[in-house]
């Protein structure tokens, strides 16, 4: 176990090494400075002067090194883009927002998601699955950065029972986990019902029915426990997805989280913030994916079992 | 028990939405909301670059002059306008009596000194830095090489407090446009012992930001607002009739736009086909701002360009008026110059009064004629297909396809449309390896040298490698040129020169459209630098 664990460890290192020195070359491949809003208007020599004040005038290699040196401290640095502050500070305030809405939103998903997609298998082929798949087609066809303006515009606008924005409290939360959640509750409630349907025409389905059990005991105990495996497997990557994918909602929501930061470093070069995100958010996978091996062991005992000996 | 229990949850609970709901609104009518597009990267004097930042500094802070709704400078920290010596070198300043910063501390001359000092130095690494170049030895200390030279140099500065209360700033050169400069914030004063105590941290937070200005910076929640309320210690607080503002970080024009239906925000910017359902109410506000939208076209990397004959033609063959009602829709008045509407000639008149039409006029006939001429002396059957750049935003596209069109359509030739991403544009213009794109630029100062100085021969910005000798020597000897009479006549001589060559072909001075809350009075926009002004404004 102790052997399983260090070689997953090493795996991570070299794999976040490789994120790091990719990310660093892709970032220094970018057209442009990262000289913000006047950047147009500095003459070449204005512009030689900064480069050399902040050490982008060094040979990439230098660079890279010192990139490296700073991050192997867990120094990320100062924002090019906002120089009050480091990117530690931007990450503490921007990501328990994402945080918060990505979790938010991945509870409605995964209720609303399961639910439909239970439903959907224990109706087989009634107008209830039809509804149900119709329901997870619309949500996988209409992408966020649609709904989310819908969502603004008719609920916040026409109707006028939630804020069409801002941040500013719970009934805030609301507009943006759902535009945030309709992909993955399409997502879920399909993998739930194909799951569910496997797991009903299992043999040990049948004999607890010959037995006698139940519907519900058959249902809850035997049929939902297993087919939510495959579900639990996805939902690492869906949650790491969720709280990185916010950038749409974000901007379109004003929320003040990290994936519109994120977006936005891209665009304004913004070096140090693109690097210390990347990693941040690298990281974040990296512990999740980690997470839902050890949920998944601990729903599933055969798998438990099996790494336990 | 239970459904007891449940009645007094319920009751509870309505009680606390309504109570909640009452206060919001109690507290909405009293405070000012403005949504903002961006945050301000920083609001710090010296490093700031983005407008939001121009913007909120001139709220928490001021100048010796503040600019008020007409774009003219009126005395802020100073106690009356600069006395400027024969040569026009030296302005000499009084400051009011009894300056305090927004914490009660005493405001001195020495606190403009020092913040001039600290922008210029290179340590502070302060993009806006040039602008102080214009003062005496400015340019020594933004140039020095290592940090003994740059003190070396701080001690030969033009600028000095003499005193508490007064200051004498000598200048290179006359700058006929020094005291409007003055306004602006990259002028205003520093706190010394808060930029030293605050340290890399300066201007990220409220405890790191002091001005002396109408409103003091409350609370800011990074990524989503700013909170300011006046600031009881400004000379005239007395007249500061809003009690507080609010900024809200929105980046999407439809919320934008949604949150003002809803009443969430008082002001909004609103562009693009939303602008049509405001057309004719109240709300819609529109400013013309100093930048101007135009076309360069590079002489060297596509030689027919060389020909005057062909730049004209290219120039008479776009219906302007047609293009901003396609592609803007708002208003936007086309050009009839380079030098945008709004901007000052330097002495105290709009240049475009001063200076009229001096651009081609759209003349499909003609510009045909013209281009079989220029390809008869260039001993062309055709013109060559050429690259037109511009930026791969709506605007931009829709933009580079309306000139495209005009000009197969009326010219018979063909281009190619490229958009690129803003910085590639921008990148392959100071490169000058372009054949035509699709700009724009925006004011630095009010002046027409902002603008004509672009397009002389040696200038970085020159993207259309356009050189005329007796442009350049107009130029020449116009910068600096004490008589601002005529002065402002070469410059009008300048950008005759200018169009008639069809140097550089404009298209359009830009305006920005605004919702603005009815009941908002006093509050203004403006054309260049700062965006808006609240410090004379009140809600109804």
């Amino acid at each position: 176990m102790l052997k399983f664990i260090f070689h997953r460890l090493i795996y991570m290192l070299i794999t976040l090494w490789l994120i790091i020195t990719l990310t660093f070359v892709m970032m220094k491949n970018l057209p442009g400075d990262p000289f913000g809003e006047s950047s147009q208007k500095l003459t070449p020599e204005n512009r030689a002067l900064l480069m050399a004040q902040y050490g982008l005038d060094k040979p990439l290699w230098e660079q890279y090194l010192k990139y490296f040196g700073n991050l192997l401290h867990g120094d990320f640095g100062r924002s090019f883009s906002f120089p009050a502050q480091t990117v530690t500070q931007i990450i503490q305030q921007g990501f328990p927002v994402s945080l918060q809405l990505g979790v938010v939103s991945l509870c409605i998903a995964v209720i609303v998601g399961l639910a439909l997609g239970m439903i959907a298998a224990l109706r087989h082929n009634k107008w209830q699955d039809y509804s149900a798949m119709f329901t997870a087609i619309v949500g996988i066809s209409i992408p966020s950065f649609v709904l989310a303006p819908l969502l603004s515009y008719y609920v916040g606008v026409e109707w006028g029972i939630l804020p069409a924005g801002l941040w500013e409290g719970p009934q805030y939360m609301i507009l943006p986990a759902l535009a945030l959640s309709l992909g993955t509750i399409a997502i879920l409630a399909r993998l739930m019902r194909t799951s569910m349907l496997d797991v009903l025409n299992q043999d040990f389905v049948k004999t607890a029915k010959a037995k006698g059990l139940s519907s519900s005991a058959i249902i809850w105990r035997h049929t939902v426990r297993n087919a939510i495996l495959p579900v639990i497997t996805i939902l690492g990557p869906i949650f790491v997805n969720i709280i990185t994918g916010t950038f749409v909602v974000e901007k379109v929501f004003s929320v003040p989280g990290l994936g519109t930061k994120f977006v936005e470093s891209i665009y304004s070069n913004d070096y140090t913030m693109i690097g210390g995100l990347t990693i941040f958010y690298s990281i974040v996978l990296v512990v999740v994916l980690f997470l839902t091996d050890i949920i998944y062991g601990l729903v599933d005992p055969r798998i438990r079992l099996r790494k336990g000996g | 028990m239970s459904i007891r229990f449940h009645k007094i949850v319920s009751v509870a609970m309505v009680f606390i939405l309504v109570s909640t709901a009452l206060l919001g609104c109690a507290g909405k009518e009293k405070e000012l909301t403005i949504n903002y597009r961006a945050e301000p990267p920083v609001l710090d004097v010296s490093k700031a670059e983005a407008q939001a930042a121009f913007t909120l500094l001139n709220e928490l802070n001021e100048g010796l002059y503040r600019i008020d709704k007409e774009g003219n400078p009126v005395p802020g920290l100073a106690k009356d306008m600069p006395k400027v010596s024969e040569d026009k070198l030296t302005y000499t300043i009084e400051l009011r009596e009894g300056l305090k910063w927004a914490d009660g501390s005493a405001l001195t001359a020495n606190d403009f000194i020092y913040s001039f000092l600290r922008t210029l130095d290179p340590a502070t690494k302060a993009p806006y830095a040039f602008l102080l170049g214009w003062i005496k030895g400015g340019n020594d200390i933004l140039n020095a090489k290592t940090p003994e030279e740059a003190e070396a140099a701080k001690a030969n500065f033009g600028a000095k407090a003499v005193g508490d209360t007064t200051l004498e700033i000598t200048l290179e050169k006359p700058v006929a446009f020094f005291t409007q400069l003055l306004g602006f914030s990259t002028f205003f004063p520093q706190k010394q012992d808060m930029v030293e105590k605050a340290g890399e941290s300066y201007g990220g937070d409220p405890d790191k930001v002091i001005g002396a200005g109408p409103f003091k910076l409350e609370k800011w929640n990074h990524g989503q607002s700013l909170e300011f309320v006046k600031n009881e210690n400004y000379w005239d607080a007395e007249n500061i009739k809003l009690e507080n503002f609010k900024l809200n970080i929105v980046k999407d024009g439809g919320t934008a736009v949604n949150l003002y239906k809803t009443k969430a925000t008082d002001v909004t910017t609103v562009s693009g086909d939303r602008v049509t359902e405001w057309k004719g109410k109240p709300d819609l506000v529109s400013n013309v701002e100093q930048t101007t939208t135009y076309i360069h076209l590079n002489q060297k990397n596509f030689p027919p360009f060389a020909n005057k004959k062909i730049r004209q033609a290219l120039s008479m063959s776009i219906d302007l008026q047609k293009h901003v009602d396609v592609v803007l829709n708002n208003g936007t008045k086309p050009s009839n110059g380079f030098v945008p509407a709004t901007q000052q000639d330097g002495n105290n008149q709009e240049f475009r009064t001063v200076a009229g039409d001096t651009q081609l006029k759209y003349d499909p006939a003609q510009a045909k004629q013209l281009l079989a001429e220029g390809l008869k002396e260039l001993n062309l059957t055709s013109l060559p297909k050429f690259q037109l750049q511009g930026d791969d935003i709506e605007t931009g596209k829709k933009s580079l396809e309306f000139i495209v069109g005009q000009w197969k359509d009326n010219l018979g030739i063909e281009v190619e449309a490229v958009p690129l991403p803003h910085k590639n544009r921008v990148q392959n213009e100071l490169d000058k390896t372009i054949q035509a794109s699709l700009t724009l630029w925006g004011a630095d100062y009010n002046d027409p040298m902002t603008f004509l100085d672009l397009l002389t021969t040696d200038s970085p910005f020159n993207a259309s490698d356009y050189s005329n000798k007796e442009f350049d020597e107009l130029m020449k000897t116009s910068d600096f040129m004490p008589d601002t009479v005529t002065r402002s006549q070469n410059f009008v001589k300048a950008e005759k020169i200018l169009m008639d060559d069809a140097a550089i072909i404009p298209l359009y001075f830009r305006t920005s459209t605004y919702l603005v809350n009815p009941r908002l009075e006093g509050f203004f926009l403006q054309s260049l630098g700062y965006e808006f002004e609240l410090r004379w404004a009140s809600l109804k």
